[in-house]
């Protein structure tokens, strides 16, 4: 077995059975403000901090101070980075660069070889396809996601659930199917309370952590905490206490 | 990336001279050193690469006259390099790995200016 690709997030690399792996494509989902664009910023930064790995942020809506920003809340400093040489920002539509991903020696296969950039974050896959709307979507995300894999860096794409609580369901266009990993974020309400769940999903060749974490984002990065033990519905948003159910079982 | 650089650069500098004349053929010799056994068209090869299929059908079309590809009917296609050309193949692909001569590869792939 290849080494693992360590992400560097406190705890989700155990989750993850010792972290991704090289070369492959993973997505993390979730509702808006879940924390997909956190994972994404931690990811690249911890590859250059702990791993000496270069890195790529590809993004289609968020403006450069707006990542820089966002990076700066988790700890980070993205701009220094970026001017360093160790991440690479780029703000484009989707049009442009899937034509720059699929162009033989294009900016995106020179951007990648000349600098050895081994991690890739694209910030979101369903921007792509909103946008595009490739007419056979699952050629589409096929081709895109091996475009990812060329060069044998480790992507990650992020993509959003369409509501806030509940939406579970992964239908685009085979992303299921043809990504390697699959992590899906989640509000969770307890006691009148907005919490964040973790759950991997998916994670080829690898045996990973099934149960359901909660996480925290905090301003030194993201915190996985403990499985959430006592509930279960956790993924519909709306967690029931198990041991109250027994108890109204035998009133 | 540290690893040291390989001492047989200049011969896999002399094998892309011949046989890598843009990104797509270099995208093909390495598809097919990593899955030697696979038979292609043009449209699956190009899914599997994330390249547009008429770019995909320069690199095929090049690398059966070089001998490392064959196809009976244009449409489907086998890796049939033979023992002496595999070895520089994947010497192609190990020497990838190192910096400097990704580097110089790199270069000498941009010089030849094609883009297919």
């Amino acid at each position: 077995m290849d080494k693992r690709v360590m992400t560097g997030i406190a705890g989700f690399d155990e989750m993850l059975g010792g972290g991704l792996n090289p070369g492959s494509v993973s997505v993390i989902k979730g509702a808006p403000g879940t924390g997909k664009t956190c994972f994404g910023i931690e990811f690249l930064a911890r590859g250059v901090e702990k791993f000496n790995e270069k890195g790529l942020y590809v993004t289609f809506e968020e403006f450069s101070e707006q990542i820089y920003r966002d990076a700066a809340s988790l700890g980070f400093g993205f701009q220094a980075l970026k001017d360093s040489g160790q991440i690479f920002l780029l703000f484009s539509s989707p049009e442009v660069f899937v034509n720059q991903l699929m162009a033989p020696g294009g900016e995106f296969d020179q951007l990648i070889l000349k600098n050895d950039i081994k991690r890739i974050v694209v910030d979101s896959i369903s921007i792509v396809l909103d946008v595009l709307k490739p007419a056979n979507g699952r050629d589409f995300v096929y081709s895109f996601v091996n475009g990812l894999r060329r060069h044998r860096t480790t992507s990650l794409l992020t993509k959003e659930d369409a509501s806030l609580f509940g939406d579970t369901t992964f239908r685009s266009e085979g992303l299921s199917f043809i990504s390697d990993t699959l992590v899906q974020l989640k509000y969770v309400e307890i006691a009148s309370t907005l919490e964040r769940a973790i759950v991997v999903i998916k994670h080829r060749a690898t045996k990973h952590d099934n149960r359901i974490h909660s996480f925290t984002i905090t301003d030194h990065g993201i915190i996985i905490g403990k499985p959430f033990a006592g509930k279960e519905g956790i993924l519909s948003g709306s967690p029931r206490d198990i041991m109250k159910r027994v108890e109204d079982f035998y009133k | 990336m540290n690893k040291k650089q390989p001492g047989n650069t200049s011969s896999v500098l002399k094998f892309v001279d011949e046989y890598v004349d843009s990104f797509i053929s270099w995208d093909i010799l390495l598809f097919f050193r990593h899955n030697p056994a696979a038979i292609e068209t043009a449209k699956s090869l190009s899914g599997r690469l994330g390249r547009r299929q008429e770019d995909t059908k320069f690199g095929l079309t090049f690398l059966c006259e070089k001998g490392v590809l064959r196809t009976e009917d244009n449409k489907t296609y086998e890796f049939k390099p033979g023992d002496q050309l595999e070895m520089q193949i994947t010497a192609f692909s190990d020497a990838l790995a190192h910096r400097d001569t990704r580097m110089k590869i790199l270069s000498k792939v941009l010089s030849k200016g094609k883009v297919r």
